[in-house]
């Protein structure tokens, strides 16, 4: 069953955006463009995103008769707004503009969402988890960048085959930028300096062929 | 004309004293009667002329204070207006361009992304600089590992790295300024890979220590975030904002240098 998203949003090429960027990661959307529209509206949803200031009012107004968790957003977010949907249970205030991606972190950090499954691999103290990008070493938290991110990505999609360093060139870095083979290896070495991977438990080099993900996720 | 209006006031409110003293003084001397009719006319006209000045001055506070408010009001209205105007342009810009990443490739898009990202600090400095005192602060326990890790998606070319954790008693958006400032000049000036985090509570105090592995500082550590014209690469205004919000949440900054020469900014902010 889909996460159903309530959209309040005035602006007709915002609102038809963001629905299009959540429709396509399998949300199922509702877009109302005022406070009118929503009354109308099936209001028993998943999670509501509203936008803070609307033509006939404010969406703090919906507030009340919404029971599902909310994220407000504005281009205004002064402390007298924040305050005020804090006061009124706004889970959280994303101020525009933003990313989709910060979007989506925030939507699935608050539903703890089942659409995009778990990407979690644990190994002694080392962990990583290609949702949030990060590895977590003891307790010392690290973010890939977004190089290090689709390395790894296409290293586990692609687990437990051997991935040629041309493939890997060519998801990554993308063939304008002509990155050569060493370019690669290097980058591999930085990935197991972070996983503390010294005898290759995590990414194996096959010699003449490339390299293989070794471990199966959580 | 402020000071004119008091000198005169002030003056005559002390003239006014004297002279019904001495008068009052006067009353069962043996003085004319005339006298002192003469006396009660000087100190009754100088009452008036006393008193109308006070009226005067008073109306005159009350007007040009009614009118500072109305163009404090029209000014916050403006900007308002303004910022949400052009915000909302950029962030109809940043998805269409989002969306044409995912037909042309993000590599393709990435330096567009980059640009509206500047685009949007200077403006955000530039209105946190134009409205400045006049903004309010609403403090909130903050956890600054994961407010940090939200940053990332708008950096994803850096590593972050954060070494332990701290709730930090400030202003959200404060917070978002000073973050985003250190890493704008990390990224563009410093052309760093990896920036750093480490946090550590000293009393009521939860120290930040930021970092990154970019060019090593050749400027004076002194100037830095001293005044909006620091000519260390960048303008200095994102430090200068930097020190100005840090100021506001009761906290500190420092900087120091790496044996390396790289630049390490310690700040300081109130925890519980």
């Amino acid at each position: 069953m889909s996460i159903k998203i309530l959209l309040l949003e005035d602006d007709h090429e915002l609102g038809s955006l963001i629905k299009e960027e959540l429709e396509g990661r399998g949300y199922e959307m509702q877009w109302a463009r005022d406070l009118q529209q929503i009354s109308t509206l099936n209001r028993s949803v998943d999670l509501a995103i509203l936008d803070l200031f609307l033509p006939d009012g404010k969406g703090f107004e919906v507030v009340p008769d919404l029971s599902c968790p909310i994220i407000m957003m504005s281009a205004l977010s002064d402390a007298q707004n924040r305050l005020r949907g804090a006061e009124l249970g706004v889970v959280d205030f994303i101020p525009k503009p933003f990313l989709i991606d910060e979007l989506v972190i925030k939507l699935e950090r608050i539903l703890n969402s089942k659409i995009q499954k778990s990407r979690l691999w644990i190994g002694g103290a080392v962990e990583l988890d290609l949702n949030k990008k990060t590895i977590t070493v003891d307790g010392e938290v690290q973010w890939l960048n977004k190089r290090d991110a689709r390395l790894l990505e296409i290293l586990t999609q692609r687990y437990p085959s051997v991935v040629s360093r041309d493939e890997i060139i060519d998801f990554v870095y993308g063939k304008e930028q002509n990155p050569s083979h060493r370019t690669v290896d290097n980058a591999v070495v930085g990935i197991r300096q972070m996983l503390r991977d010294e005898d290759n438990q995590w990414i194996r080099s096959v010699r003449g062929q490339g390299y293989q993900w070794m471990k199966e996720g959580e | 004309m402020i000071s004119i209006w008091l000198t005169f006031v002030l003056s005559l409110a002390g003239w006014w004293l004297y002279f019904g003293i001495r008068t009052l003084s006067m009353v069962g001397a043996s003085v004319a009667h005339t006298e002192l009719v003469r006396h009660q006319r000087m100190i009754f006209f100088e009452g008036i002329v006393l008193m109308a000045f006070l009226l005067g001055g008073g109306i005159a506070l009350f007007y040009f204070s009614y009118r500072t408010y109305k163009e404090k009001s029209a000014k916050e209205k403006f900007f308002a207006s303004f910022a949400h105007d052009l915000k909302t342009a950029m962030f109809r810009l940043q998805l269409q361009i989002e969306k044409l990443g995912k037909s042309l490739g993000e590599d393709k898009v990435e330096p567009v992304l980059v640009q509206t990202r500047k685009l949007h600090l200077h403006l955000e400095n530039s209105l946190d600089y134009a409205l400045g005192d006049e903004k309010n602060l609403y403090i909130e326990k903050i956890e600054i590992q994961d407010f940090f890790g939200d940053l990332h998606h708008q950096w994803p070319e850096l590593r972050f790295k954060v070494k332990g954790k701290g709730l930090a008693l400030a202003d959200r958006k404060a917070l978002n300024s000073i973050f985003k400032n250190l890493l704008h000049n990390s990224f563009v000036h410093g052309h760093a890979k990896e920036v750093a985090l480490e946090l550590s509570v000293k009393g009521r105090m939860l120290n930040i220590l930021y970092k990154d592995d970019g060019q090593v500082f050749e400027g004076n550590l002194a100037r830095l975030s001293s005044n909006v014209a620091s000519s260390y690469q960048g303008s200095g205004f994102g430090l200068f904002l930097v020190r100005y919000w840090l100021d506001r949440l009761h906290g500190e900054l420092d900087f120091t240098q790496s044996e390396e020469g790289r630049l390490h900014v310690n700040m300081q902010l109130p925890t519980i």
